[in-house]
């Protein structure tokens, strides 16, 4: 056999172990969105917080509900509680990137917003939760952040 | 990492370019354009790798058994039929990767649609510019087999053509023959530098400038969904999204085109005002050009392009053009899309051939505009569903008002940036006269490209993450 021809067999043979070894890699969580949210939401207290629909999302973080899997966004009624929950299912793990960054703008630009003026709400966006596993991203700004982590990794 | 991103404009771009232009080797020129080569394919594999630390590799293997492929073409000269059989093995391969990481999924979730049948998805996702690469190395590889091209002996040099960073992500899709002589011997002078400088930040303020503001205003309208939405707002987002993504995409190939200029290379024109276009043939030869040349060449022409017969050429047409569909997307909404353009076409070729060139050229325009801003609302939409209810708003067929109070206040904020990009799009700044003086043309273009540049850095510097709507393909 001539080298170019063993040197291509090689990898390919190298290829395929590699996409076995990605597909090997963190399983993706079959639950729904909504049935994840559901569990957030015994350990988030939602009061004074609205379900918001695909529209307000766009709208609140210019990305489009469509492109994934499934979005639960839960955002307060009044402008000074920070409070929110945002439970995502991803259509591929390459959406997290994206996503995860324009949520962590979004913390920065709330906290320079409420900084000086409201120490309590600015201490709860210092706090947040930003979590990427199994296919969904979590975003939570609440009181109690880490019983929110946990119930989601039990959950998924 | 995306060209309109602070650490690409100030820390990467930069770090190239003087690592580039240092005449390391100055005593010998072959040994200088090696190390330069060097420089470019270093600096591309670090661009990819910062977004997909993982897929590197996949694209590195991709190189060597393409190039290695190449080599072993070009031995069996003698013999055909390995030729041949190698050619064949080699496409067959780059294909299912690419459909592996692209359609895997798609198939999967249609094949659940059958009732008892659940099969769990697979965590892949998909790597970026794999539909670009690929479509890249398939032209290398298929060019050597025709004899066109000979195999590239150099491997730093192949893996700088398929990774080079400046077309990488989002083409346009280079062909291997067209940039072969480039490889070594291109020409670097201070003219085609600063020309690449120019066409770099224009792309740069048609992505920043044009395609964010507008696609703001698109997500802005679509925001509480198409319910309701009256048939004056639902045109509106139509056509806000049909200047977005021709500054978005238009933008990101003129970047490329500017930074392969400030490098050396001259690359292929990928669009050339589409939105001046009489016809939907007339589209499809100014709309991504690139890829049109590469089904054109690629699976057209070997499938018997238009010489076999009528029934025979519409085959051939649906055949592209679902693939051109499918390209795009692996969603339903892409395959309509697909079919929606090769339907046209065929009808422009056979029913309406002998109709079409009587009618008056500005009446052709519109309809053209008006076809090409339906068929977007395929591409932008979520799924055909959504893009249905998006059309029945927009031709009034689910009993939505035709106007209402909010479009006024749309058509308010929209019509000013419109009229600026449409200026633009349809080539209206092409017409303003330049300054006859030499100098003074000179001083324009650098207070005009500065001021551009200069705005794009404040966009960005308070902009959310903007990628290119490219990206995803």
């Amino acid at each position: 056999m001539n080298m170019p021809r063993f040197m291509a067999i090689l990898c390919a043979v190298l290829t395929m172990a590699f996409v076995f070894f990605v597909t090997r890699q963190a399983p993706v969580s079959d639950k729904t969105a909504e049935e994840i949210a559901a569990q957030l939401t015994e350990s988030f207290d939602t009061e004074g917080l609205t379900l918001r629909s695909g529209g307000e999302f766009k709208k609140t973080f210019l990305l489009s509900a469509g492109d994934y899997d499934g979005v639960v966004y839960y955002s307060a009624d009044s402008v000074m509680d920070v409070r929110e929950l945002l439970l995502v299912r991803l259509k591929d793990e390459s959406q997290s990137q994206e996503l995860t960054e324009v949520l962590k703008k979004r913390i920065e630009d709330k906290i320079v917003l409420f900084n000086g003026y409201a120490p309590e709400e600015e201490a709860l966006l210092g706090s947040y939760v930003l979590e990427s596993s199994q296919g969904f991203v979590l975003f939570a700004v609440c009181s109690h952040p880490d019983k929110v982590l946990e119930t989601f990794k039990e959950a998924l | 990492m995306v060209f309109s991103s602070a650490v690409f404009l100030f820390a990467f771009l930069p770090a190239v370019l003087l690592l580039y232009f240092l005449p390391l080797c100055f005593w010998n020129r072959r040994l200088e354009e090696h190390r330069r080569n060097l420089v470019l394919c270093g600096a591309s594999l670090i661009f990819y790798a910062w977004g997909e630390p993982v897929y590197i590799i996949l694209m590195l293997l991709s190189i060597g058994f393409n190039f290695n492929v190449g080599l072993d073409i070009e031995r069996s000269s003698d013999h055909p039929k390995a030729r041949k059989r190698i050619v064949t093995a080699a496409v067959i391969f780059d294909l299912l990767l690419l459909g592996f990481f692209k359609y895997s999924n798609f198939i999967i979730g249609n094949i659940n649609h059958i009732p008892s049948v659940d099969i769990p998805l697979l965590n892949v996702s998909l790597p970026v510019g794999i539909s670009f690469y690929t479509f890249q190395i398939l032209s290398y590889v298929i060019d050597v087999y025709r004899g066109k091209v000979k195999a590239q002996r150099n491997i730093v040099s192949f893996a700088m053509y398929i990774a080079m960073f400046p077309q990488l992500i989002a083409g346009p899709i280079v062909q291997y023959a067209d940039i072969e002589k480039q490889l070594f011997g291109r020409k670097h002078t201070p003219e085609k530098f600063l020309d690449g400088v120019i066409v770099f930040i224009r792309g740069l303020g048609k992505k920043v400038i044009f395609a964010n503001t507008i696609g703001a205003m698109h997500t802005e309208i679509l925001a509480g969904g198409s319910e309701g939405l009256s048939a004056a707002s639902a045109w509106l987002a139509a056509v806000c999204y049909t200047m977005q993504i021709y500054f978005d995409f238009g933008g990101y190939s003129d970047m490329a085109i500017g930074l392969g200029r400030m490098f050396g290379f001259e690359f292929m024109q990928n669009f050339n005002f589409p939105y001046t276009a009489v016809s939907i043939k007339d589209f499809w030869k100014r709309w991504h050009i690139s890829l049109s040349g590469w089904f054109r060449d690629y699976v057209y022409i070997p499938l018997g392009g238009s010489r076999r017969g009528t029934a025979r050429t519409i085959l051939n047409l649906a055949i592209v053009w679902s693939l051109t569909g499918l390209w795009h997307g692996a969603a339903w909404n892409f395959v309509a899309w697909g079919a929606f353009y090769g339907l046209l076409l065929i009808l422009e070729k056979y029913p309406l051939a002998g109709i079409v060139p009587k009618i008056p050229v500005w009446i052709r325009h519109i309809t053209t505009m008006i076809i090409v801003t339906v068929g977007w609302v395929f591409f932008s939409s979520d799924s055909i569903g959504s893009a249905f209810d998006l059309l029945g708003s927009m031709f009034l067929v689910n009993g939505n008002a035709a106007a209402d109070p909010q479009c006024v206040y749309y058509f308010r904020n929209c019509g000013f940036p419109l009229m600026l990009m449409s200026l633009s799009g349809f080539g209206g700044y092409a017409r303003v006269p330049k300054p006859r003086n030499r100098y003074l043309a000179t001083a324009c273009s650098v207070c005009l490209y500065g001021a551009i540049m200069a705005l794009c850095v404040i966009c960005l510097v308070s902009d959310t993450y903007n990628p290119f709507l490219y990206f995803r393909f």
